[in-house]
């Protein structure tokens, strides 16, 4: 029973939380993709603008290399994307754990589980497909958060980055709605997160999705390095 | 030897320091004083490499910084809002920083804390630090390693009286031993007590010495 139930929770979290008739459209939007992202953005807030005040400032003043600095920050910052997405999954198994109670599904008859429309495995590809595209999102928006604080406050950087994940994901179901340009889709990166949403059951392509956060954490890193480096630090 | 030729900077619109020229020579503490915005904060950045003038150069010891150089060798600095790692004891923080350029030991770090009045052995982490206690710490951070050059933004706030005859006598010492010392403040009696040399900043210019 436990290796599926961490199978199944592994499922909830990149495919989406249990589908209950009952629960709104606006609750299930919410506990599957703006909670996650809020709360993984409030904690590496604060980061990069601690290199242009305190901390940073001693470590300049002493020859520390700008660009070092930087990348340090960043290993950090995906270290701490790993280590909190590790602690709300755990979370998601004791949830599963908690519906599962006895090896029975303790909701009601009409509760139906989104995530056995799909076929993956903790062993198929699909599933580690999906976790690694997950992962690689949150690692995207955690950077770009970072990068935000080059130019304004922390707070700016994480009111302006909540409107975007928000936007982002809105945008998506605009598109296969009202029929926007496909294209959209691969700017739209928040959503790459969501196995419905992203190239495995959803529209368009792994690949592509994948080259595009490779080349966002590419210019982030590239940029925050150039950026740092010729910054005043006041 | 600091030398400050024609050295300008503009800040999102305002011009923070306007055509200074100066030079700043070894074993003197220089008092800037001020009104607030005037440029003493600024000033004390440029030198320490924070900021990159766009007119100007600022010469240390020869070698013209952000050219030569990208930040001047053996300089401390107290500036405003200063953090320290906050889930670590005051030695720890130094120890950390100390491990960067691994030029003084552990009895260095013991002996500077002693000397600006913080128990090295304590191990109280810096965020129950009060304000005198944080801002003794930041000095400790700007001398433990013996810097040449020590830039000092308001040092003696929020710090008790026997505390600022502590440091007095530790910048006295760091002055006999040739260091160069440029304090921005407020408190008459920092310029009276120490300085050497008197460097009155009115919209980012020196209007007198």
């Amino acid at each position: 029973m436990w290796d599926s139930i961490i199978v199944q929770a592994l499922r909830y979290m990149v495919y989406g939380p249990p589908y209950y008739e009952n629960i709104s459209y606006n609750t299930r939007v919410s506990l599957q993709y703006l909670i996650p992202a809020f709360l993984i953005m409030l904690l590496v807030n604060r980061k990069t603008s601690g290199l242009y005040r305190g901390y940073g400032i001693l470590q300049v003043i002493r020859g520390v290399s700008r660009k070092r600095m930087i990348l340090l920050l960043y290993a950090r910052l995906v270290g701490q994307v790993l280590k909190y997405l590790g602690l709300y999954y755990l979370g998601i198994v004791i949830f599963t754990s908690v519906l599962y109670i006895g090896g029975n599904n303790i909701l009601p008859e009409e509760f139906k589980e989104v995530v056995l429309q799909t076929d993956g495995s903790l062993f198929g590809g699909n599933l580690i497909m999906a976790t690694l595209m997950y992962i690689t999102v949150y690692v995207v928006i955690a950077l770009a958060l970072s990068f935000a604080e080059h130019f304004v406050s922390d707070k700016t950087a994480y009111v302006i980055l909540i409107t975007v994940v928000f936007v982002m994901m809105e945008l998506d179901n605009l598109i296969v709605v009202t029929g926007l340009p496909k294209w959209l889709h691969y700017i739209l990166i928040y959503n790459f997160a969501y196995g419905l949403r992203n190239g495995i059951y959803g529209e368009g392509s792994v690949v592509t999705e994948m080259m595009v956060l490779s080349v966002t954490i590419l210019v982030i890193v590239v940029g925050s390095v150039r950026l740092y480096s010729k910054k005043d630090l006041v | 030897m600091i030398v400050i030729d024609n050295v300008s900077k503009t800040l999102k619109g305002n011009k923070v320091l306007d055509h200074i020229d100066y030079v700043f020579e070894e074993g003197k503490i220089y008092g800037l004083f001020g009104r607030n915005g005037c440029g003493k904060t600024m000033f004390l950045r440029m030198i320490a490499g924070l900021i990159i003038p766009d007119e100007g150069t600022v010469t240390i010891d020869g070698k013209v910084l952000h050219k030569n150089i990208s930040f001047p060798e053996s300089t401390g600095i107290v500036i405003e809002h200063m953090e320290m790692l906050p889930e670590y004891s005051a030695y720890d923080n130094l120890k950390i920083l100390a491990k960067i350029n691994k030029i003084v030991n552990d009895e260095d770090i013991i002996k500077v804390m002693q000397d600006v009045g913080l128990d090295p052995y304590s191990k109280k982490k810096v965020r129950k630090y009060s304000l005198g206690m944080k801002q003794r710490l930041n000095i400790a951070q700007a001398i433990f390693e013996n810097q040449k050059i020590i830039l000092l933004d308001e040092p003696t706030n929020a710090i008790d009286e026997d505390g600022i005859q502590l440091i007095y006598e530790k910048l006295k010492e760091l002055r006999a031993d040739g260091a160069t010392i440029i304090m921005a403040t407020h408190n008459k009696e920092d310029i009276e007590e120490l300085c050497d040399e008197i460097i009155r900043i009115d919209g980012g210019r020196i209007v007198n010495e």
